[in-house]
């Protein structure tokens, strides 16, 4: 099992649709800043970076992050980049948690950082359609991209092949609810996007559908933005929040899972997120939870559309399958509910920066468990074609 | 009364020159190469492939402003005056503020004329003497004619400023004078990428107009010919100029210091003002000049005397014979690729 | 303007975000420790400092090292031959950068340079990129 590892700095700049006046390089320094501030240590101090970077596309230059490692002041240490799909963040945290749990290092930073809107589409004017050409780049050429892949209608077959499996859950007024009282938990978030976007279940219902099942306010937006961690091992981390007066909050859990991309048998089950359930199960099973119904208080969840939170819940064992409406219908996610969901606003509502966006759950759900005293938060990350690739961690309040 | 004086000027010729036999070998079978010799034009300077209007605006705005001693924020105004820009919809006054590192200041552009950057001057003097800053006048011109044209072996690069202020500078702005006319000589309507010219046209509207406007300057200020060291023309190749030197009965050696046509080729914009450069860096105090500059039927008359502010200026930055001597001899093809028409 | 020069198609707010790096080769400087950086910086490596102010680099310097580039990604000068290298700037600190107006065959470390601009590429749509070049200091 190794050493046991914790979160003692978190830090993000705000999420914005774009960052005009900020370079690439500024955004990852200001959410490293205010990780090695809030843990009140010296980046001397840090022992290791982890960079979660999704594309180098939107960052115009392939390996970006060999001149934040200077720029930091991360010179002659070890310094590696996890790419993995919109699960990068989360992977990063899994690698980070890796190599300090080995007993490699004493101390990382984990770093993620999207700057998605430097492509430019001239032709309309608008940064959009040449970040979704960025993202189609990411379907596999032979049989994906020749086909006008998106990453919306490959979530959609997904979210399809369960309603057909599950008929009469994923009802469009339910959808609509989530979206809507996820928008009124983004209220509090004064780092994202979408802060002050509230909508009624109404307006959701009567957006603009994009890709069947999925309307335009069940879908999150990307976003630029930067998020960082400073873990550290048992000992240190201890020391530093003996210092800091800060609580540590222990990563207690982690799992991944990558499936198959092509449906078939033993390949991808279409009705199904294989990927989060192992995920999720293996990160249960290295925190030792038998019963994540009754242990988990708090879900920071990859919710690139609503749909897929409804099916990831379930997955995780938190709701049945065929029933994930009883989110809301038995107020499980309402406030006051059994399960606190995306107190951030979720990647609907804060943001979708890519590489940064798990970091960034990671660092609400660390918030969320100190400030409602709270025992046990899951960390999720979804990504890849068909949600093929997750990656979970269990966070514990000591 | 305010007296307004340049209180610094700069030049900036680009290295490559490209000999007028290399473009002669190139096209030989043109009949136009003996009449491209019998103007005078030895060799012209080319601008680097890295090289255009705005870099070189700026290299001499550089220059102007630190031969002034001034810093590039105490200026109230820059005005750039350019024929040959390829940004309709792009303010090269601007960019150069940005790139002296201030902000704080009106930038405007006065271009489609080859005396835009004298038109720009004796704005930037009016400015000056309205306000309480200090305004930089930018002449710079990159003009490009097509290959195998009659303007190819004439239109050179090259840019000139200087800053217009209060005080005892380099020297003072006595007066100015301009006429206006139209005419078809040089012209370029916007969706096609060289110019139209009429040489006969241009010539002679060159010689009468700058010929007229020089009288009437000397005669509103009470003065001869005989009262100035040095004139400084237009200078579209190096025979046109001297004709209006006879009909004004100037001596050529008036002409001399500012005459650098066949060592640099026609600045269109910056013409007659990179001569007006050349001659403040070899002038004494109290001498007067008197420069013109054609351009689009019309011409400008700035008529300066030299003042105190010389001594100790001129070392401050490269002269124009600094940049004259700095050269490099370029082929025909390398003028093609530089030029970007390859 | 050549094919070569469009290398990179896709930039937008990115070209005008860079303008005081690229024109006047914008260091920072640690409030707390004073030290200076070519780069922007918010993390002072040297103190704990975590403010810093932008200043403006003198430009001038002498060639560190440099390298005359043979097969170039730009085919700027003659001979598509062109020198980049780090210039030891008056204030200490070290640039990279292009040196310009000279064969790169008479490049020489300890020469002295000061920075110009020049166009370094084109984008597309029109957008000409000027960036800062250092060159032989005149005087």
């Amino acid at each position: 099992m190794g050493k046991h590892v914790g979160i003692i700095g978190a830090g993000v700049t705000p999420f914005k649709g774009t960052w005009r006046e900020k370079t690439y390089y500024e955004l990852a320094q200001m959410a490293a800043r205010e990780a090695i501030k809030d843990a009140q240590i010296h980046i001397n101090d840090v022992d290791a970076a982890f960079y979660g970077i999704y594309n180098d596309i939107f960052e115009r230059t392939a390996i970006p992050e060999h001149a934040i490692h200077g720029l930091l002041g991360m010179q002659n240490k070890f310094g590696i980049r996890i790419t993995n799909g919109g699960a990068t963040g989360a992977y990063t945290i899994s690698a980070a948690h890796a190599y300090l749990a080995a007993g490699r290092f004493k101390t990382a930073l984990v770093l993620g950082v999207e700057k998605a809107t430097d492509c430019f589409d001239f032709l309309s004017m608008s940064a959009t359609p040449e970040v979704i050409k960025a993202i189609g780049w990411s379907g596999d050429s032979f049989f994906e991209q020749p086909l006008g892949w998106s990453a919306s209608d490959s979530y959609a077959e997904v979210v399809l092949a369960y309603m057909d499996e599950h008929p009469g859950d994923l009802k469009p007024e339910i959808t609509a609810r989530i979206s809507s009282q996820l928008s009124q938990q983004v209220k509090g978030n004064t780092y994202a996007q979408r802060q002050f976007d509230q909508v009624t279940p109404e307006e959701v219902i009567n957006s603009r559908m994009v890709a069947y099942p999925f309307k335009e306010l069940e879908i999150c937006v990307y976003s630029e933005g930067a998020a960082a961690l400073i873990f550290a091992e048992e000992e240190t981390a201890k020391a530093i929040s003996k210092n800091t007066g800060k609580p540590v909050i222990w990563i207690t859990g982690v799992g991944e899972a990558n499936e198959h991309s092509f449906a078939g048998k033993n390949q991808k089950v279409m009705s199904r997120i294989m990927s989060d359930y192992y995920a999720s199960h293996r990160a249960y099973e290295m925190a030792g939870i038998m019963e994540p119904k009754e242990s988990i208080d708090i879900v920071e969840l990859h919710d690139a559309f609503v749909h897929q939170l409804e099916i990831s819940m379930a997955e995780f064992g938190l709701v049945p399958l065929g029933r994930a409406d009883s989110l809301i219908e038995e107020g499980l996610m309402t406030p006051g509910g059994k399960y606190v969901v995306n107190p951030c606003g979720g990647l609907i509502y804060c943001g979708h920066a890519v590489g940064a966006s798990n970091i960034m759950s990671a660092w609400s759900a660390r918030n969320e468990l100190v400030k409602r005293d709270l025992k046990t938060a899951l960390v999720h990350g979804t990504g890849s074609t068909v949600a093929q690739y997750t990656a979970c961690m269990i966070f514990e309040h000591e | 009364m305010n007296k307004i004086s340049i209180l610094g000027y700069g030049a900036y010729i680009p290295r490559y020159r490209l000999k007028i036999d290399e473009i002669e070998k190139a096209w030989s079978d043109k009949e136009y190469s003996t009449r491209s010799r019998r103007l005078g034009v030895e060799e012209k300077a080319v601008a680097g492939f890295d090289e255009d209007e705005v870099t070189m605006g700026y290299e001499a705005a550089r220059n102007a402003v630190k031969r002034a001693g001034i810093n590039a924020a105490d200026l109230g105004g820059i005005i750039t005056g350019c024929m040959s820009r390829r940004f309709r919809d792009k303010s090269a006054s601007a960019m150069i503020a940005q790139m002296l590192g201030t902000s704080e200041v009106l930038a405007c552009d006065c271009v489609h004329s080859s005396k835009s950057g004298s038109s720009a001057l004796i704005l930037g003097k009016s400015m000056a003497e309205a306000g309480d800053r200090s305004v930089l006048v930018i002449a710079t011109d990159n003009p490009h004619a097509a290959p195998c044209d009659d303007l190819e072996p004439l239109s050179g690069s090259g840019a000139v400023a200087f800053v217009c202020g209060k005080g005892e500078g380099v020297a003072h702005i006595e007066g100015s004078y301009s006429c206006s006319r139209e005419v078809y000589d040089i012209w370029q309507p916007v969706e096609v990428p060289y110019m139209y010219y009429d040489m006969n046209v241009s010539r002679q509207q060159f010689r009468d107009v700058t010929v007229q406007a020089t009288m009437a300057y000397m005669e509103r200020h009470g003065t001869k010919v005989d009262d100035y060291s040095y004139f400084v023309l237009s200078q579209q190749d190096a025979r046109a100029p001297l004709g209006v030197a006879r009909a004004l009965k100037i001596p050529k050696e008036k002409m001399a210091a500012g005459f650098l046509c066949m060592r640099i080729g026609d600045l269109y914009s910056a013409s007659a003002l990179i001569g007006l450069a050349a001659i403040l860096d070899t002038a004494k105090e109290g001498e007067r000049i008197l420069a013109s500059s054609y351009g689009s039927g019309g011409a400008d008359i700035i008529g300066l005397r030299v003042g105190k502010g010389i001594k100790g200026r001129k070392d401050a930055c490269p002269s124009v014979e600094d940049y004259l001597n700095d050269k490099v001899y370029i082929d025909y093809l390398s003028f093609l690729r530089y030029s970007h028409v390859l | 303007m050549t094919e070569e020069f469009r290398f990179i198609e896709h930039c937008a707010g990115d070209i005008n975000r860079t303008i005081p790096k690229r024109y006047r080769l914008q260091g920072s400087q640690c409030s707390k420790c004073g030290a200076l950086f070519v780069t922007k910086r918010l993390i002072c490596p040297e103190c704990k400092g975590t403010d810093f102010e932008e200043v403006a680099l003198t430009g001038r310097g002498k060639v560190y090292t440099y390298s005359a580039v043979r097969v170039p990604l730009l085919p700027v000068l003659k001979k598509g031959a062109y020198a980049i290298g780090v210039i030891e700037l008056e204030e200490g600190v070290k640039a990279e950068g292009q040196i310009v107006d000279i064969d790169p065959d008479d490049v020489k470390v300890g020469m002295k340079v000061e920075t110009t601009i020049r166009r370094a590429r084109e984008e597309y749509p029109g957008k000409v990129i000027y960036m800062y070049r250092f060159k032989p200091a005149r005087q």
